[in-house]
C-alpha cells in the first residue's frame, strides 16, 4: 500500500513537472518498472492436452512459468523451460538444476532421503536426514540436516480444483559453521500429496541464499480429475 | 510355477505402466514451455526510490550562467561636417569663393570666382 502510493506521488509529480527529456525518461523507467508480469497460465482442458507432462514453477519473485518433462530417466524427471533451464528431480526432491545464476551441482546422500519413502511410509519420516550440497561458486559439502514433520491435512487449488492433500514440512538445518554472522540458518520445504500417493505440489528452498522454487504439478491434477 | 511367473509379469507391467503414465517430450520439450525461469527481478520499490533521488538531485542542482564578455562599447558618433571660413555647406558640400584680379590696358577687373569641395568631417 505504501509503495502504491508513494509510486502515485512520484508519477503526479512527474506528470506535473512537464514532459524533458529528463522527466520523460522518470517516466519510461518507472513505467518498466511498475509493468506486472503475468503468470504464465494453462487451462485444465490444455493441460490435458498436452503431449508433454507440465509443471508450473515459480521461482522467487518471479512471474510463474510452465516447464515441460524432457526426460524420464533412472528415476529422475527432468524438466526444462523455454529458456533452457532445467530441474532435476529424484521423487520431487529437486537433486540439481541448470541454467540458473547459482546452480545445485550435486546432492549426497539421496539414497536415505525421507521423501522416497513419502507418503507410504510415513513412519520413516522422523528420522534426521543429514545431506550434502555441492553449489556453483566452488561451494562443495555444505552439511544441510532435516527432518519432517507429521502430516497434516490440507487443501489445494489448482485447474479450478480444490484438492484434499497431506502436507508435510520438512525443517532444514544450515550446519556448516561460517565466520560471519548468519541469521537464515533455518528454512522449510513443504510437500503436499494428493490421496493416490502423488506428489502434486511443493515448495523448496535449496539452500539459505537461494529463492524458493514454488512447483505445481499441472499434469497430475489434471490427471485426478479424469 | 507358472501362476507365480504370470504374477510377477503381470506386476512388472503395472509398474511400468505407473511410471509410463507420465510423458517426455525429449529436447523438444522446451517448445511446450512457456515463460522463463531466469528472468532478471525487478524490484520495483527501489526503482521508484531511486528516480525519486533523482527528481529530488535534479532540482536542487545549481546551473552556471556564463555572461558573454564586454563589446567594444558605443562609437564616438557622427561628426557634423564643416566648411572652411564661412563658406556656406549646401547639400553636403562646401561653396568657396575668391577673387580674380585681372589687370589690363584698360583698366583692373575683378572677378569672383566660386569653388566647391568636401567638407571636413
Amino acid at each position: 500500500m505504501n509503495v502504491k502510493i508513494i509510486t502515485l506521488i512520484v508519477l503526479f509529480s512527474t506528470l506535473i513537472s512537464g514532459c524533458s527529456g529528463t522527466y520523460h525518461a522518470y517516466y519510461q523507467t518507472l513505467k518498466i518498472a511498475l509493468t506486472e508480469q503475468d503468470d504464465a497460465k494453462l487451462t485444465r482442458i490444455e493441460v490435458q492436452q498436452s503431449d508433454v507432462d507440465v509443471i508450473l514453477v515459480k521461482r522467487g519473485e518471479r512471474p510463474a512459468a510452465v516447464m515441460a518433462l524432457a526426460f524420464l530417466e533412472h528415476n529422475q524427471h527432468k524438466w526444462v523451460s523455454s529458456d533452457n533451464t532445467m530441474l532435476v528431480m529424484d521423487k520431487g526432491r529437486i537433486t540439481r538444476t541448470i541454467g540458473l545464476d547459482k546452480n545445485l551441482l550435486h546432492l549426497l546422500n539421496t539414497d536415505f532421503d525421507p521423501l522416497k519413502f513419502l507418503p507410504k511410509h510415513a513412519s520413516d519420516k522422523s528420522q534426521t536426514w543429514l545431506r550434502g550440497i555441492d553449489l556453483t561458486g566452488d561451494e562443495y559439502g555444505y552439511p544441510i540436516e532435516s527432518k519432517f514433520s507429521q502430516a497434516s491435512p490440507d487443501t489445494i487449488q489448482a485447474l479450478s480444483l480444490d484438492i484434499e492433500v497431506m502436507l508435510y514440512v520438512e525443517t532444514l538445518q544450515y550446519k556448516a559453521p561460517a565466520n560471519y554472522l548468519r541469521v537464515n540458518k533455518s528454512w522449510k520445504n513443504h510437500f503436499w500429496y494428493a490421496k493416490n500417493g502423488d506428489l502434486i505440489k511443493s515448495i523448496q528452498t535449496l539452500s539459505p541464499l537461494s529463492e524458493s522454487l514454488e512447483i505445481t504439478y499441472l499434469s497430475r491434477i489434471a490427471r485426478l480429475s479424469q | 510355477m507358472k501362476k507365480m511367473l504370470i504374477v510377477a509379469t503381470a506386476a512388472l507391467c503395472f509398474a511400468g505402466n505407473l511410471s509410463a503414465v507420465e510423458t517426455a517430450g525429449g529436447a523438444a520439450a522446451t517448445t511446450t514451455a512457456v515463460g522463463t525461469i531466469t528472468a532478471p527481478v525487478i524490484v520495483a520499490t527501489t526503482v521508484v526510490l531511486g528516480v525519486g533521488t533523482a527528481v529530488v538531485a535534479n532540482n536542487r542542482g545549481s546551473t552556471t550562467q556564463v555572461e558573454p564578455p564586454p563589446g567594444p562599447g558605443p562609437g564616438p558618433g557622427p561628426v557634423d561636417p564643416t566648411c572652411n571660413g564661412s563658406d556656406p555647406l549646401v547639400d553636403g558640400v562646401c561653396t568657396g569663393t575668391t577673387t580674380t584680379v585681372t589687370v589690363s590696358g584698360t583698366g583692373t577687373t575683378t572677378v569672383p570666382v566660386t569653388f566647391t569641395y568636401l567638407p571636413t568631417t
